[in-house]
């Protein structure tokens, strides 16, 4: 036999060696699959969003919402247009929502530290649930504590029934105080807030925003006033029409003189004498504005004015209005945290409240929490509370789970899963359940015990909404409510319908005041008790009327505020990148927290902006960055809540500062945390970095005035009154331009005639070079009702998949929002106008976003076609054809297109969110808003399918969809008919930088202020409230707002109104 | 000055120094005599700078372009910088070629080598500066499945067949004009590596008449082909700015004012290259007094006409009464700028003015050192029509500075690394000196009393245009 290979052996080689390379070759790739579903879930189409109603739980507010899914995967969250709260809007933490649901640094599961160990070991829910329901049992009868937050639904019965059952004490926490959500103030002409930051968080923002809106906006030659009392200007605030300066803790008596009273004494002692002739004259004015008003109301008080006084204040506002808010009362807590340094607690179960971070430093929760030797946390997200936890039981995100929420009377609202949870983890009410089972104490509904949550809620839903079909009627709604009365009726119909109604403030819808039934131990089955709505003022008081003493502060020094914010509410939502980008409303700061110090102090202190401070109270000392602000006054400083959270996750670590770590006592009348009465020293720590800080433009080039632009504009009630009376004004533009022309006895140009056998120019050429006139897709925002939320930016980014490109990014000036919010101090010359005194009586919101030119001037310079024109007007963007030039970025006067410096990142699952029907940009890419393209082309789609035109107001971009109180009009300008058109047609309409002649397709409606703006800050008076009284405003030669003036100034390009006047 | 010798030796005016025809000869090929350390030095440093251009652009493209300063602050601002150098070589080598100017004989092949050079630099960067530079070629009419034509309404593909035809016209000019002086040095090299090189660029040129007819009437062809790109490609570049409706760009003097100031800062580098050379190399011989002198009036010349623009621009800014046009002008000089602002027009406009005075004009080192000003100020000159106008346009929200960065910080060296790379190639590999044109300026060797008579003449005729003080000049 040869050593050779036989023919034999060759071919078996050959054989395996084949069939070994065909099958790695197979194995190693990766198969795609195309199709998700071999037997598709009924409801789902693919690429058809599916749309759920549900309730928003980011705050006690509770909004009507729809959850848009794709394939399973909710994608956006929007207003509920039929919901009474939240009129079909949405506000930014709503918006956000999404971004809690996919956090990458969620929980993904229960986990659970032993004696001794200090890594926590994951472990199955019913492991989890026996190991608690253990240590429950084994722990000394009344030793066992549930921290609850206000659950105002089911949730309330099954944790007293759980209490009952196990002998557990409920203790509940809210960090911010219980305020009225049925207020109506819609039809008000006069508004008092007492540091009540309804258009933030007091009561029912996104419900107060849309009516604030109603009363404040331009409508039939009226619109309200309103006027903000505390010590610093929050966002709602820096609304008002004037301010009444107090120091904190005064601001009862401003309360209690409104009627009548010596406004010289009040002024006297609600702050420095220095300004005391101002703040008396301001408040001579509030007091006419009080005696003049037929329908006014007062709200408050607000977390940013809790403190010295808050009883009196409580009192003298239900004195005035019928209703108040009440303070947080954190006297349980106290006790509470006294117990567990007594060791007398053994057991505690925290829900998703993180008290640590929420509750004033100086009563050391934390502390106390390390003495419970069992520490469990319900907590969705790592925080600071749920760090110390040794048995963490992830509850569900609010869109992946069922729940209800009682927030006002009459208003019963449903929460339901759009999704299945994303990570291990369940409903609270499963949690509670499955302790109770591992315990051996079921609660039970309708007599038999409860085997799933859903069951347990749908028993308690027997009442309301018994039947399958009304259960499903109520799912399909969000909930049993009366309709949203004024439904979406938009200022603009309302400027033509005389709105003049005497306004309810109703205040007897307060049902019966209910304590939640303490369900006797599985006695009470919870079909038998039905949920009450949860009072919208708490339990009445002992009704020892609190007189005004003279406030005492902790500590000396400058007065320190401590407020909650827009965006991260009590913290809770500061970890959502979407919110920590959005800029702060008033400070435009993101991703920082920051202190307003007033530009006078931070110069007498020698303090720059953007330098760190060290604030130092009797409790602790927090180091963050001034922000020079004159909406703060003199002696006072204003720190934000919400950051500074430790274990917050990848974002949040160690960003900016938590200022409860500065407060320490309770007011000892309402038991709520002293925000407003502590005394700090603020030293500097001579670190400084402004770019590090804050965005670059911001604090290197002034950005806060408008260096005489004009491109927010505003005009006075009375100028806009004489214009109205003269006719109803013309669309900005061409028409608008002729008749200038004609009025100054120029040129009138002959009106453009079609070319029938060239068919050139075609008709409507004056919207710029397009082909199709059918469509000519347009925009007005109304800035007299923008408040400057911000909930279109987000709105914006999470329909358009716009990314967060984080701090270092932003303070290069690379933030990719499609659409920001501009807010100005005036029209002003020089940056440092904006530091005066009275800047912030003349704030000018101005969401800015691609204008759609008619003649763009970004479309020529594309090399590649990149930028283009649509036949329907748009100014469309191919991001696949863009290789990135960014020419058309330096030509866009407005600078409203974005470009991708890196592929940013979409951290796992956040990329979930993604909207499949938009596409991911890469880097080297231009972007900009599309006016939502992809929901103009579903629209034609469908309309086209159903072979009808598309209806108006039947596109509806995600900006103007979510906007609470209403700014954006959306629609066709060729239809002269149309909504959009009619809204233009005002005496109040512009273009911004409409000079340039490149044909916007936005059309702005100029703010409307109570007296003539100040022209350009070229007038040393104002209408100021802390410089004198109102009444006296700017020249009269310089007043913005009269066509042909020609412009008041040589450096004013045009006046006020007289749009393309130049 | 001409002078006679005892033994009748006839000299240029231009050239005094020089003695023969196979003077010219030996300087020319001295250059390229093997390399010493110091030049290896410079090259390795030029390498090196190269490496740092490389690297930098690698993470713009890992990573993204983000890692630049911001937007077209750097990168545009040298794309201009170096186009405008360019201009200078194609002045002296083509226009002045038509206008018969014997003075730039000796100097035009450096100063054309640095237009090709300069070019090459500059194009790199619209490439670079883009966010997705592997997709470049979407910008050229190619043919393709994709059936789109760029944009031709763009000014930025004007600016792509601008810099591509004045590199294209530019390095056939240059090659053109070598081929005569290549075939020199394959006659005279020993290396055969060289000869072989040489051999094969020369294309075979003999030197017959017949070859010397086609090769002037090519030279014409081409200096006339050349001629209109002075004026066109800057322009063009010019337009990138002026067409747009950016205030500080909007402007109709920019055609003009850039060709100008694309002259002025080309001379001034010129004269920052030529400086070293000569004394390097001594070359004394070639760059004589009126060299200097002609260069000098041509910077003086155009240093006038850009500060006139400067002034012209305020003026405009002023008398327009357009609010967003003076507050760019204003800011230009007082802005977060005014640095910038002000070392252009003080190293643009003011410094140059010293060359009125002869001493200063006649001295090499000063002259050096003005032309070093004049460079940085017109790199400034670009920087200050890019970065204040963007940051400081329309929109006060979207005010912005620019924030360079270390890979802004290396493109811009290394954009000097690559054109001085090309340059000290250039020295000791190709004939820096136009041996054929310098002869021309050369009394020929002649046996005939009478044809050296009339040489004599011609010579004596430059002899007057010859600035005074001659005598004192170091030639060496």
């Amino acid at each position: 036999m040869s050593d050779g290979m036989k023919r034999r052996t060759f071919l078996k080689v050959l054989g395996a060696s084949g069939a070994a390379t065909a099958t790695v070759g197979c194995s190693t790739r990766e198969v795609e699959k195309l199709i998700p579903y071999a037997i598709a879930p009924e409801e789902i189409v693919p690429g058809v969003p599916t749309w759920y109603t549900s309730t928003c739980r980011e705050c006690p507010a509770g909004c009507g919402i729809q959850v848009e899914t794709h394939e399973g995967r909710a994608t956006k969250v929007e207003g509920n247009p039929l919901h009474p709260i939240s009129h079909g809007n949405l506000c930014p933490r709503g918006q956000a929502s999404v971004q809690g649901l996919y956090h990458p640094d969620r929980y993904t599961g229960p986990s659970v530290m032993e004696f001794g160990v200090d890594e926590a070991r994951a472990v199955s829910w019913s492991q989890a649930e026996r190991v608690v329901a253990e240590e429950i049992r084994r722990a000394p009868r009344g030793s066992v504590v549930f921290l609850t937050g206000e659950y105002r639904g089911t949730m309330d019965t099954l944790v007293d029934q759980f209490a009952a059952a196990t002998g557990a004490r409920r203790v509940r926490y809210a960090p911010l105080e219980d305020a009225p959500r049925d207020l109506d103030f819609a039809n008000a002409d006069l508004l008092v807030s007492f540091g009540a930051d309804f258009l933030e968080t007091w009561g029912s923002p996104v419900d107060y925003a849309w009516q604030f809106a109603q009363m404040h906006g331009y409508r039939n030659g009226r619109r309200g006033r309103f006027v903000w009392v505390g010590p610093h200007r929050p966002l709602t605030g820096l609304n008002s029409d004037l301010w009444i300066q107090t120091r904190p803790g005064t601001e009862a008596l401003v309360a209690q003189a409104l009627a009548g009273g010596d406004v010289n004494a009040v002024a006297q002692q609600t702050g420095p004498a220095e300004g005391l002739q101002e703040r008396a004259a301001a408040l001579r004015t509030l007091q006419q504005w009080w005696g003049e008003s037929a329908a006014k109301v007062a709200l408050g008080p607000g977390a940013a004015v809790q403190g010295p006084n808050s009883e009196a204040l409580r009192q003298a506002v239900a004195g005035l209005n019928g209703r108040s808010a009440q303070p947080a009362d954190l006297r349980p807590i106290q006790q509470l945290i006294q117990q567990m340094n007594a060791g007398q607690v053994k057991v505690i179960l925290v829900d998703a409240q993180n008290p640590v971070h929420s509750l004033p430093g100086g009563l050391k929760f934390g502390e106390a929490l390390r003495k419970v030797p069992v520490r469990v946390s319900l907590s969705t997200f790592p925080d600071e509370t749920s760090k110390l936890a040794t048995h963490v039981l992830p509850q569900s995100h609010f869109l992946e789970r069922w729940d209800d929420y009682v927030p006002r009377a009459g208003v019963f609202e449903l929460v339901q899963p759009a999704m299945k949870p994303v990570f291990n983890t369940k409903a609270a009410g499963e949690i509670v359940l499955g302790i109770s089972a591992a315990y051996g104490a079921a609660p039970t509904t309708a007599g038999a015990p409860a085997t799933t949550w859903l069951d347990y809620l749908r028993a308690a839903w027997a009442g309301r909404a018994g039947s399958t079909e009304a259960w499903r009627g109520a799912l399909k709604r969000g909930g049993v409510y009366p309709e949203s009365g004024s439904t979406q009726a938009f200022g603009f119909t309302a400027d033509q319908t005389a709105a003049s109604a005497t306004p309810t403030v109703t205040a007897a819808t307060t049902p019966a005041v209910t304590t939640p039934v303490a369900g006797a131990a599985g006695a009470a089955t919870a079909a038998a008790a039905p949920v009450q709505p949860a009072p919208a003022v708490a339990a009445p008081r002992p009704a020892a009327p609190a007189s005004y003493q003279t406030p005492a502060y902790e500590g000396d020094g400058l007065h320190l505020v401590v407020y909650p914010s827009l965006r991260f509410y009590d913290g809770r939502t500061g970890n959502r990148p979407w919110l920590l980008e959005l800029p702060d409303p008033v400070a435009k700061v993101s991703w920082d927290s920051f202190v307003e110090i007033h530009p006078a102090t931070a110069a007498r202190l020698e303090i720059d902006q953007g330098d760190e401070l060290e604030i130092t109270s009797p409790h602790g000392s927090v180091k963050t960055r001034a922000y020079l602000y004159p909406g703060v006054m003199r002696d006072t400083l204003a720190i934000q809540m919400g950051l500074g959270q430790e274990g917050g996750g990848r974002w949040t670590e160690g960003l900016g500062a938590n200022p409860m770590k500065l407060l320490g006592t309770l007011d000892p009348a309402t038991g709520a945390a002293n925000h407003a009465g502590v005394r700090v020293q603020v030293r500097k720590t001579g670190e400084r970095n402004v770019r590090r800080a804050f965005p670059q433009g911001l604090v290197e080039t002034g950005v806060r005035v408008q260096h005489d632009r004009a491109i927010a504009k505003a005009i006075g009630l009375t100028t806009l009154a004489r214009l109205d009376q003269q006719g109803p004004g013309l669309i900005p533009g061409e028409d608008q331009h002729i008749e200038e022309l004609k009025a100054s006895g120029g040129f009138v140009p002959a009106p453009v005639q079609t070319d029938p056998a060239s068919g050139y120019p075609p008709p409507g050429t004056e919207y710029g070079e397009y082909i199709d006139n059918d469509t000519r897709w347009g925009m007005v925002i109304d800035l007299a009702r923008c408040i400057g939320c911000g909930a279109c930016q987000v709105a914006c980014s999470a329909e358009n998949n716009v990314p967060v490109v984080g701090p270092t990014e932003v303070r290069k000036g690379r933030e990719m929002w499609w659409l920001r919010i501009e807010r100005y101090f005036g029209v002003g010359r020089h940056p440092e106008e904006a530091l005066q005194d009275n800047a912030t009586d003349d704030v000018r919101f101005l969401p800015m976003l691609c204008q759609h030119c008619g003649q763009a001037p970004c479309e020529p310079v594309c090399p590649v076609y990149a930028a283009y024109h649509t036949p329907d007007g748009l100014n469309g963007q191919v991001y696949n054809r863009c290789v990135g030039t960014r020419y058309c970025a330096q030509n866009c006067p407005w600078k409203v297109r974005v470009f991708n410096w890196f592929t940013y990142e979409f951290a796992e699952p956040l990329n979930w969110q993604l909207n499949p029907d938009v596409t991911v940009r890469e880097k080297g890419v231009m972007e900009k808003c599309t006016f939502c393209v992809q929901r103009i082309h579903e629209v034609e789609r469908n309309a086209a399918v159903e072979q009808r035109p598309v209806r108006d107001g039947e596109v509806v971009p995600a900006c103007v969809q979510t906007c609470p109180t209403e700014v954006f009009v959306f629609g066709n300008f060729s239809d002269r008919e149309s909504a959009v058109s009619h809204a233009a047609r005002t005496n109040r309409g512009y273009r911004a930088l409409g000079e340039l002649n490149t044909q916007p397709a936005i059309v702005y409606l100029s703010k409307v202020t109570l007296h003539e703006p100040r022209n350009g800050g070229h007038e040393a008076a104002g209408h100021s409230a802390s410089q004198g009284a109102p009444g006296h405003g700017g020249g009269e030669d310089h007043e913005e707002g009269v066509p042909a003036k020609g412009g008041g100034t040589e450096s004013m390009p045009q006046g006020g109104q007289s749009e393309g006047g130049h | 000055m001409a002078t006679e010798t005892e033994n009748t030796v006839v000299r240029s005016s231009f050239h005094p120094d020089v003695e023969s025809y196979e003077q010219v000869n030996r300087d020319a090929m001295r250059l390229l005599t093997p390399p010493g350390k110091g030049y290896l030095a410079l090259l390795a440093m030029s390498v090196m700078l190269v490496g740092l251009l490389v690297t930098a652009e690698l993470h713009n493209i890992i990573y993204g372009l983000g890692m630049i300063g911001d937007n077209w602050a750097v990168m545009i601002t040298t794309f201009v910088f170096w186009v405008g150098i360019g201009h200078a070589g194609t002045l002296i080598s083509a226009i002045l070629y038509l206008f018969r100017a014997p003075w730039r004989q000796a100097i035009y092949r450096f100063a054309e080598a640095m237009t090709v050079f300069a070019v090459l630099t500059a194009a790199l960067f619209p490439l670079l500066h883009i966010g997705r530079p592997w997709f470049f070629y979407w910008l050229l009419p190619l043919p393709s499945q994709r059936h789109i034509w760029p944009n031709f309404r763009s000014p930025l593909l004007w600016d792509v067949f601008a810099v591509t035809t004045y590199l294209t016209v530019s390095s056939v000019f240059f090659f053109i004009g070598l081929i005569p002086d290549i075939a020199a040095a394959r006659d005279s090299t020993t290396d055969p590596m060289r000869k072989k090189v040489y051999g094969v660029l020369s294309l075979g040129w003999r030197g017959t008449d017949r070859e010397w007819r086609h090769f002037t009437r090519a030279y014409l062809f081409l200096a006339a082909l050349a001629t209109p790109l002075v004026l066109s490609v800057h322009s063009v570049v010019s337009w990138d700015f002026a067409v747009s409706i950016v205030p500080g760009w909007h402007t109709t003097i920019f055609a003009p004012y850039f060709v100008a100031g694309a002259i002025l800062s080309g001379v001034a580098m010129v004269v920052t290259l030529m400086v070293p050379v000569h004394k390097i190399f001594r070359l004394g011989a070639y760059f004589t007094p009126v060299h200097y002198d002609r260069l000098a009036k041509l910077l003086l010349l155009t240093s006038c006409i850009v500060g006139y623009a400067y002034g012209m621009e305020y003026f405009m800014a002023y008398y327009s009464g357009e609010l967003y046009e003076r507050d760019v002008f204003w800011d230009r000089v007082t802005g977060d700028y005014w640095w910038a602002g002000w070392s252009m027009i003080t190293f643009n406009a003011f410094v140059p003015q010293l060359l009125w005075i002869k001493k200063i004009r006649q001295n090499l080192n000063a002259f050096f050192i003005i032309s070093v000003f004049v460079n940085i100020g017109m790199w400034y000159e670009r920087f200050v029509i890019i970065v204040p106008s963007l940051s400081h346009s329309y929109e006060p929200w979207k005010f912005w500075n620019l924030h360079m960065t270390w890979v802004d910080a290396s493109l811009l060296l290394g954009s000097f690394g690559w054109f001085f790379m090309w340059f000290l190639l250039f020295l000791r590999y190709l004939p820096g000196l136009s041996m054929a044109e310098i002869k021309e300026v050369l009394p020929p060797p002649m046996k005939h009393h009478g044809a050296e008579h009339h040489a004599h003449d011609e010579a004596q005729m430059v002899v007057e245009t010859l600035p005074t003080g001659y005598k004192e000049w170091e030639v060496r």
